[in-house]
């Protein structure tokens, strides 16, 4: 049994020496040269980032609209692309990448990870995740948490999103694991607008839905081969028309509900529709 | 010698697969060429080059060319068919025909001409719209529907009425993209069920206008048959064109260096109809534009003066030559530049009012871009309709459908 302990012992003693050796053996290798090497491989793959966020973003932005989105949408596997080379090359220039050293590399960097940037490497996980599972993609608008807007860029860690204010919002990925994410497009050009409209109970709904109707097939930002449809809600104090239509362009989005709102309000003032009581909303 | 075959076999199919991936696809990689030519060629720029007696000549004798027979004999032989159908078993799911054309076409004028002739023929009496152009006053569109279409006896009292071929030359005239420009749609859509048996409608339409139509208030349902314009083809065009080409002894200029390798066995002058015909969409109206753009005089160079003998260079110099034809540039085009120019062709023609209308802004935004198009040659204006350039039609309605408009590719 002594014996026994004695042996394991010593071979963890051994084991233990040796990963040494070889940690000592690698940093040794480690000279000016190549230092220099890996600071003018990270400059390379930075600018490359940067010129392909330029220039996929000018094309998508320069091409018919109908490809605009699929264009973006390739933008994370570009840049996934340019930072999982780099990488590679970059270990293979410091670690030399054996089989062993791949290993040791890999599980000094997990545990490393794990304790050190624990929410850095979940949104890194959830952004490698989101390519493939595609909660959203660049051009998008989606909702997180309090936050509605554009996709404008996906990185590594996170994702900026345009709202209508005009404010760039950084979100990082790893709200995924948590978030509800709602996205109105999916890729599409077109997202469904939703513009909602109250009237008195005794107001002439054949009437409202006809004028509602109209001013959504009348509309120049109408995409007319999507679905027009009006649904109804009943409140206490009055009922509630929604409109629910698609732009040519999601980023028509406000102007085409401002459109429609416009539009409608002229020919409810003509029709001499009545509009519940501000008393009423206000009780409730 | 099998995995020569096998590869060999491969090679074709990756060939077949790349050619239909650049037939799909050409549209994406053409508007991509569409949207960054910057320079805007007048139509008739080359004729600037001819005298202008004879260019006057040439424009209007190109402009005064009969109708060409092609569409025609397309309307007369689709109405015979219909009218007689009708005739025999009158209801109102065979009560109407549509004829369709090009939004740049003037339909309502081939209609017109053709139906006179044809009711001449057939000693029938028809009855023509008489709204010429779409009322100033959008809601009255509706009114003077009412006024000159009355609605016919019902059924068990048609006997006693008169039978009546109403034509609505141009569809267009009785609707706009407004709130309350399709009430006068709605009125046709009732008058062609009513349920009359001695009402036989033909109407045209612009094919832009048609599917706007159809998508919001399904037009189609109602009426008996559709018929699109068929396109003019090379041989059609080329003889359409012949009295002109005789009369001003044009040439045809030597086509470019694919185009000579590609069709070896054509001469100059079928190479040129062919891309005409092509370019042009089968549409005469464009035909006669890109045509017109292509005749010049061929510039001889002093070298060459020399080289050649007296006899060979002078003649040629003064002989009107047709360059192969093209397409000029779409300028580049802002998104409020494309709703005008989309409200244009659904309507076919607009004035600067009606064209604020059915966009939904004010006329002074409206009056300021449409200032620019014109300028840049996409609008036309005569009197004080707004109208698209017809040769800019082809290049504008592939930019369209680019850009998510509801509109026909080609």
């Amino acid at each position: 049994m002594n014996m026994t302990t004695y042996l394991l012992a010593q071979s963890a003693t051994n084991a233990a020496q040796e990963t040494a050796e070889q940690t000592k053996e690698l940093v040794s290798k480690i000279t000016t040269g190549k230092v220099a090497q890996g600071i003018f491989i990270l400059l390379t793959a930075y600018l490359i980032i940067k010129i392909l966020d330029r220039v996929v973003i000018w094309l998508s932005e320069k091409i018919a609209k109908e490809w605009r989105l699929r264009v973006k949408q390739f933008l994370p596997f570009l840049r996934m692309l340019v930072l999982t080379t780099t990488i590679v090359v970059l270990m293979n220039l410091f670690l030399n990448l054996s089989k062993e050293n791949i290993l040791a590399v890999t599980g000094t960097v997990a545990v490393a990870l794990g304790f050190a940037f624990k929410d850095y490497a979940s949104s890194i996980i959830a952004g490698i995740v989101g390519i493939f599972e595609s909660p959203y993609g660049v051009g998008d608008r989606v909702k997180i948490g309090e936050h509605y807007g554009e996709v404008i860029s996906y990185g590594l860690r996170s994702i900026s999103i345009q709202t209508p204010d005009d404010n760039i919002i950084t979100i990082p990925h790893n709200k995924m694991w948590t978030e509800a994410i709602s996205n109105a497009n999916t890729g599409a050009l077109e997202a469904q607008v939703v513009t909602k409209f109250y009237f008195a109970h005794d107001v002439d709904i054949s009437l409202v839905k006809k004028i509602l109707y109209r001013v959504a097939q009348t509309s120049k930002y109408t995409a007319l081969k999507l679905p027009i449809v009006v649904v109804m809600a009943e409140k206490p104090w009055g009922t509630m028309f929604k409109l629910k239509c698609y732009p040519l362009d999601a980023r028509d989005e406000f102007v085409y509900q401002t459109d429609l709102i416009t539009r409608a309000k002229i020919a409810f003032a003509k029709h001499q529709l009545v509009y519940p009581a501000i008393s009423a909303i206000e009780q409730e | 010698m099998i995995v020569v075959i096998a590869v060999t076999k491969i090679i074709v199919e990756m060939i077949k697969r790349f050619r239909s991936w650049l037939a799909n696809y050409r549209h994406f990689l053409l508007s991509w060429y569409t949207k960054d030519s910057q320079a805007t060629q007048e139509p008739e720029k080359s004729l600037v080059e001819l005298p202008s007696e004879l260019r006057e000549k040439l424009v209007n004798r190109v402009q005064n060319l009969p109708d060409h027979p092609t569409e025609k004999e397309a309307i007369v032989s689709a109405l015979n068919e219909n009218f007689t159908r009708w005739c025999d078993n009158p209801n109102n799911t065979n009560n109407s025909i549509v004829i369709l054309s090009s939004p740049v076409a003037t339909a309502s004028r081939i209609l017109t001409k053709t139906l006179q002739q044809w009711s001449e023929e057939k000693q029938i009496k028809i009855e023509l719209l008489e709204i010429t152009a779409r009322p100033t006053n959008i809601e009255t569109i509706k009114s003077k529907l009412e006024h000159y279409i009355q609605p016919k006896a019902l059924e068990d009292d048609s006997e006693k009425e008169e039978l009546e071929i109403l034509v609505i030359p141009n569809l267009s005239w009785c609707f706009l993209r407004s709130l309350e420009g399709l009430a006068g749609i709605e009125y046709v859509q009732s008058l062609l069920c009513d349920g009359s048996k001695n009402r036989f409608w033909i109407i045209g339409a612009g094919q832009v206008g048609w599917q706007y139509l159809n998508l919001i208030c399904n037009i189609e349902a109602y009426c008996g048959r559709v018929l699109t314009l068929p396109k003019i083809e090379s041989e059609q065009l080329q003889e359409w064109f012949e009295p002109i080409i005789e009369e001003f002894d044009i040439v045809f200029d030597d086509p470019s260096f694919e185009q000579k390798f590609l069709d070896k066995d054509k001469d100059n002058k079928t190479k040129y109809f062919d891309r005409l015909a092509g370019i042009s969409q089968g549409v005469s109206i464009i035909a006669i534009q890109i045509f017109l753009g292509s005749i010049g005089y061929k510039k001889i160079d002093d070298n060459e003066d020399k080289d050649d003998t007296n006899e060979s260079s002078q003649p040629e110099s003064k002989q009107p030559i047709a360059k192969m034809p093209s397409l000029p540039g779409l300028p580049p085009l802002e998104p409020d530049d494309q709703f005008i120019l989309y409200s244009l062709i659904l309507h076919g023609d607009l004035t600067i009012s009606a064209l604020a209308e059915s966009l939904g802004d004010e006329q002074s935004e409206v009056q300021a871009r449409v200032q620019i198009l014109r300028r840049q040659g996409v609008i036309e204006q005569k009197d004080k309709v707004l109208k698209i350039n017809p040769i800019h039609y082809p290049a504008l309605k592939q930019e369209l459908a680019n850009n998510n408009f509801i509109i026909h590719r080609e």
